[in-house]
């Protein structure tokens, strides 16, 4: 068992090292000066040129790989060119904001996924299995960005009901940075008792969230759903029926055991496109979080940046599947017993 | 699921034929070679502009028609070259010794790290905004799985009976991938493939999204997304029929590769 | 369904975020970005919102009307030497810093002295200034090394705010929670990075508070988002809004509570040429891309409200402007014409043109320009970015584009701002991105500004000849004079249309009861 995760750790490893590599030759490759970015309006010749021996691009790019990973070890990420702060320092003021919005969508695309999933498998064939599932099936193909402004169309300009963007509305007498204890605005509002903070906090995730929701949940809802039809399938499903227990009950009572393995893998991959839909998500709806961040970064050639972020990407992704792996032994007594 | 394929594969044909003919066709070809008339921007739907014009005064339905060329060439291209670079590496992986496949392994897994969209983003602005770039964006960023599926496959079909007798009888790895690998591997492909091509559709048209893919005059579903948005909560038309095109094209992509995964794979349920 | 029942309550919640009365009698401001220099002496930015409110200059300069006027300000009155080098300002008596300090002619030297040694944001405006000498603490003498108009200098929008010399011995932790000390009707009262300034009423005003109406105190708040910005002004969250994007204007339209109008500005949007790099190197191409652009087109179709078609380099409502003998007409047979002369052969030769991405303007623009040179047979790449990397790359000559697109707008209320900025020459390419260089024009520029103070008219012939010497080099495309939005509750009066300052000057504002 220790084995296994000794094995799965040091592949970890081995994927981050990788990666940063890939990450900063392709990027020290971005064409362009960005010391300018650096050095911003009305600068002389002078200041420029320290400028870029200040940030060290004079210096031949294998040296500049070893000083940045031996900073990344001291975890010193750099300094954003475009913002002029330290990379770690933006990283995480944006973090939270991503980890609120990517957390809230994985919440409603699990439980709607879930629960749609197991209802359209209670009512296999009939009319709403195949709206739902055709729902969960188009939800896959659509473009998040699309759907991000149509959200806004509908809910902002036609009906008014929601905000067009942002994370809340410079909420009147509040003072944020007082109780910035979690960083996650929906229960920091809640721990200082803001009710009004909350609601409009409230009001902002929906269409983000909404949309993310919307491209993932269906993944989740077929994988269930066809976990389900196939444990039905199995022979002690069958012997349940036998003795008189509803379909439904029956169904119920196996969907939780049986699909957790499933929609647990399925779950790994939903937050990778969860991940990867912030970009675009973040952009739209102007959330203030790590792939606005992202963009404006890649956008403006910022390479500390576009590397900090790269890195908190990946590891973050590569740590769930991480704890993913973790989980199947527990889940699935079959793996524990197999020395992997 | 036949009806559905069907309809599918007549959607796709007319996507590529539409877009092809409107050329030719409409009124407004012009607008599609960088034609603007800025007196008549921000038109409904009318009979005279079915689906309306956008900000620069051009005809919104000839330019989404005309969209389609633009990701199909995308998503044939994309599949292509990820085909090409991925599949090789992988067969030889797959028959490889532990150590070099272990290696390659790492390597992949590493690519496979980042969130989708993430590495595309990163590549397609080193190498510079266009819709050329854009493809082998993608394609550097998805040939890893084509190296996934290419391995499993060599090392499913390494393990069967015929191979091991085509070994015993001296024959080198490059034999065996062309002779027994390659020729029964193809339906894996074929369905990754294409529910890949919808993929890559949505992939570009988010890269044009940011503004590191198509360019004007160039005419993309993700680019004339982008160019609306200064004035989208008023012109509703701008934003909802070219997102109905990918939409349509990405699902249609979806279908036909689901049937072919129930054709290649007779155990297949739904 | 769930749905639903969630949607109505937050219908309800929301509803509670809305139209708060507000029971203080404060002006409230919401503005996209926030302060990022306290140094009344480099700031060159957003700044100028709290600081036009905190200090004051000794002159303001009052463009509202066709010749232009001075005003007093910290000074009530000055006079100059016939050769215009030595100038005397005589200072207001009894006005005195928010700290208590005074104001006088020592505190006057010692701002000049000190913006000229800082060397950054808009210090340059003093660098005709030799020294200045104090004669008595209401007389400042200033001693210049050639006849700039100073009064045009002390009156400018950043740069010339006259500021406490306590302000120097703030240690870096009181200065890192923003400071200021000036001698205007308000003061500093407390900032918290990207949220919020506070400005109190300064009750020592030398102006005194006369009108029962003034606002006791002016916040301004930081709302990056813009349709943020555009909610709580309709909400009655904020009195003022600035930079709300042009689709969000429309909902205001039917609203009655808030006011929607357009102000005279001294902005103006230009397209450079580059002169150096090919084919814009040949003039006749320059001349066939001037005749491609129809002006009164993009003025009409794309910036509608927000601008009108330039008359000239430089805005037409500029001092001393007047227009050149002509700009480039519009007509393609015109344009089609110059190319031919140009003998522009290679068709696979194609220019580029780099814009602001984040411009609908520009792109529609650009769009408009690429078509038209279609028509004649030149082929446009068209390369928006964000303006950072676009003015890396054009500050190189060999990443730099044919075109590129400028905003402009002077730190001195006079024509040869343009004319020093884009079209002088520059060893080390800094807003000259046309590349252009003229000893002539040159020389013309800097005798422009001489005269202001003694000749304008002389000034005036001038500015027009270097405009002609520009539109006949064909070294940049005029499109449009900005007008810049007002966004602001319908219950506030006092505004004026002084396109000198881009700010909202609070004092003069009141909100009308019923």
């Amino acid at each position: 068992m220790i084995k296994y995760y000794c094995n799965k750790l040091f592949s970890m490893a081995i994927v981050l090292l990788v990666v940063t590599t890939i990450t900063f030759f392709v990027s020290r490759l971005l064409p362009g000066d960005p010391t300018s970015l650096w050095v911003g309006d009305h600068p002389t010749k002078e200041q420029l040129e320290n400028a870029k021996k200040d940030l060290g691009f004079d210096r031949p790019i294998y040296e500049q790989y070893k000083s940045y990973m031996i900073g990344l070890l001291k975890l010193d990420l750099g300094i954003s060119l475009r913002t002029r702060q330290p990379v770690l320092e933006e990283i995480g003021k944006r973090f939270f904001a991503t980890f609120e919005l990517v957390s809230v969508s994985m919440f409603f695309a699990v439980s709607f996924g879930f629960l749609l999933g197991l209802f359209s498998a209670i009512k296999q064939n009939s009319g709403y299995d195949k709206l739902i599932s055709g729902i969960g099936y188009i939800g896959l193909s659509f473009p998040l960005f699309w759907l991000g402004m149509i959200l806004q169309l509908i809910f902002f300009g036609f009906l008014k009901w929601f905000p067009l963007h942002g994370r809340s509305s410079g909420f009147e007498g509040v003072d944020l940075d007082s109780f910035a204890s979690t960083g996650i605005l929906l229960l920091d509002s809640l721990l200082v008792g803001n009710v009004g903070l909350f609601a409009n906090a409230l009001m902002h995730i929906t269409l983000p969230a909404l949309t993310m929701v919307f491209g993932v949940f269906g993944l989740i809802l077929r994988t269930t759903r066809s976990s389900i039809i196939e444990t039905s399938q199995e022979p002690f499903f069958k012997t349940y029926l036998a003795y008189g227990v509803s379909r439904k009950k029956t169904i119920w009572f196996t969907a939780f055991k049986n699909t957790l393995i499933p929609v647990t893998t399925v779950s790994g991959l939903s937050f990778g496109l969860l991940l990867g839909g912030t970009f675009l998500v973040e952009s739209i709806f102007d959330w203030p979080g790590l792939g606005q961040f992202s963009v404006m970064s890649i956008l403006s050639n910022d390479f500390p940046a576009i590397m900090g972020v790269t890195l908190l990407y990946t590891t973050t992704y590569v740590l769930i599947n991480f704890l993913i792996d973790l989980l199947y032994p527990l889940i699935d007594p079959r793996i524990r017993k197999i020395n992997v | 699921m036949k009806k559905a394929s069907g309809a599918a594969f007549t959607f796709i044909l007319f996507v590529a034929l539409s877009s092809v003919l409107v050329q030719f066709v409409s009124p407004y070809a012009d607008d599609l070679r960088g034609a603007v008339h800025l007196e008549s921007g921000g038109q409904h739907p009318s009979l005279k502009h079915w689906f309306g014009t956008d900000a620069a005064g051009r005809d919104l339905f000839t330019l989404t028609i005309y969209a389609g060329l633009s990701s199909l060439k995308v998503a044939i291209a994309v599949v292509l070259l990820s085909v090409v670079i991925g599949v090789p590496i992988g067969m030889f992986s797959g028959v490889s010794s532990k150590n070099t496949d272990e290696v390659l392994m790492r390597i992949v897994d590493g690519f496979l790290a980042f969130p989708p969209l993430m590495l595309p983003l990163i590549i397609t602005s080193v190498l510079g905004p266009s819709l050329n770039n854009v493809i082998i964006g993608i394609s550097m960023s998805w040939f890893p799985w084509y190296v996934r599926i290419a391995r499993s496959q060599a090392m499913i079909i390494l393990s069967s009976g015929y191979v091991s007798v085509s070994k015993s009888m001296g024959a080198g790895k490059l034999h065996i991938i062309k002779n027994h690998i390659f020729p029964n591997s193809i339906g894996p492909f074929l369905v990754q493939g294409t529910i890949d091509a919808g993929y890559a559709i949505l992939t570009a048209a988010g890269l044009s999204f940011i503004g590191l893919g198509a360019r004007h005059p160039e005419v993309e579903w993700g680019l004339l997304l982008t160019q609306s948005r200064a004035q989208f909560l008023n012109h509703w038309w701008e934003v909802f029929f070219p997102g109905l095109f990918i939409i349509f094209t990405v699902i249609s992509f979806n279908i036909i590769g689901d049937e072919l995964r129930i054709l290649t794979n007779p155990k297949e349920r739904e | 369904m769930r749905n639903t029942k969630l949607i109505i309550l937050y219908l309800f919640l929301s509803l509670s975020c809305v139209d708060q009365v507000r029971l203080d009698n404060s002006f409230i401001i919401a503005t996209y970005d926030d302060v990022k220099d306290w140094d009344p002496a480099t700031a060159f930015s957003l700044e100028v919102l709290p600081m036009s409110n905190i200090y004051e200059p000794l002159l303001w300069y009052d463009a509202s009307t066709d010749s232009g006027q001075f005003f007093p300000g910290l000074a009530v009155s000055y006079s100059k030497s016939s050769d215009g080098l030595t100038w005397e300002f005589i200072l207001r008596e009894g006005v005195s810093f928010h700290d208590g300090s005074s104001f006088d002619s020592e505190t006057v030297k010692f701002v000049v002295d000190r913006n000229k040694t800082m060397n950054g944001g808009a210090s340059y405006i003093w660098s005709a200034v030799d020294s200045v000498l104090t004669d008595g603490p209401q007389k400042v003498r200033f001693k210049l090394s050639f006849p700039a108009p100073l009064d045009k200098i002390v009156s400018s929008q950043y740069g010339a705010w006259m500021y406490s010399p306590n302000m120097v011995n703030l240690s870096q932790e009181e200065k890192s929670h923003g400071y200021a000390i000036g001698t205007g009707p308000y003061r500093f009262k407390e900032w918290i990075k990207n949220k919020h300034i506070v400005l109190e009423k300064n009750i020592n005003y030398w102006r005194k508070w006369e009108k029962g109406n003034h606002f006791e105190s002016v916040i301004i708040k930081v709302v990056s988002e813009a349709s943020t910005r555009l909610q709580m002004i309709e909400g009655g969250m904020v009195d003022y809004a600035l930079l709300v994007p042009v689709q969000l204007l429309e909902r205001l339209d039917s609203n009655p509570l808030v006011t929607v109008s357009y102000r005279p500005s001294w902005i103006n949007h230009l397209y450079l040429l580059n002169t150096k790099k090919h084919p814009t190197d040949n003039i006749w191409v320059r001349r066939a891309i001037a005749a491609s652009m129809d002006r009164e087109a993009i003025a009409k179709y794309v910036y509608r409200d927000s601008g009108t078609e330039a008359a000239g380099i430089v805005p037409k409502n500029m001092p001393l402007f007047s227009p050149p003998d002509s700009l480039v007409p519009f007509n393609l047979e015109t344009a089609s014409e110059f190319l031919v002369r140009s003998g522009f052969k290679n068709e696979q030769d194609r220019l580029d043109i780099s814009y602001v991405s984040t411009s609908e303007e520009y792109r529609l623009t650009s769009f408009h320009l690429m078509d038209n040179l279609r028509k004649i047979g030149l082929g446009l790449d068209l390369k928006p970015g964000i303006w950072s990397m676009n003015w890396d790359k054009a500050r190189q000559i060999k990443t730099s584009p044919n075109i590129i697109s400028m905003a402009w707008w002077p730190t001195l209320s006079s024509p040869s701002d343009w004319f020093f900025g884009l079209y002088h020459t520059e060893e080390f390419p800094l807003f000259n991105l046309s590349y252009y260089s003229n000893p002539v024009v040159d020389s013309l520029i800097n005798e422009g500004w001489k005269n202001e103070a003694n000749n304008p008219e002389i000034s005036k012939k001038i500015y027009t000849q270097v405009q002609n010497i520009l539109i006949g080099d064909c070294v940049v495309v005029p499109t449009v004079d900005i007008n810049v939005q007002s966004v602001y509750r319908s219950d506030i009066s006092g505004f004026k249309d002084n396109p000198a300052y881009s700010t909202l000057l609070v004092y003069h504002l009141s909100r009308i009861n019923d």
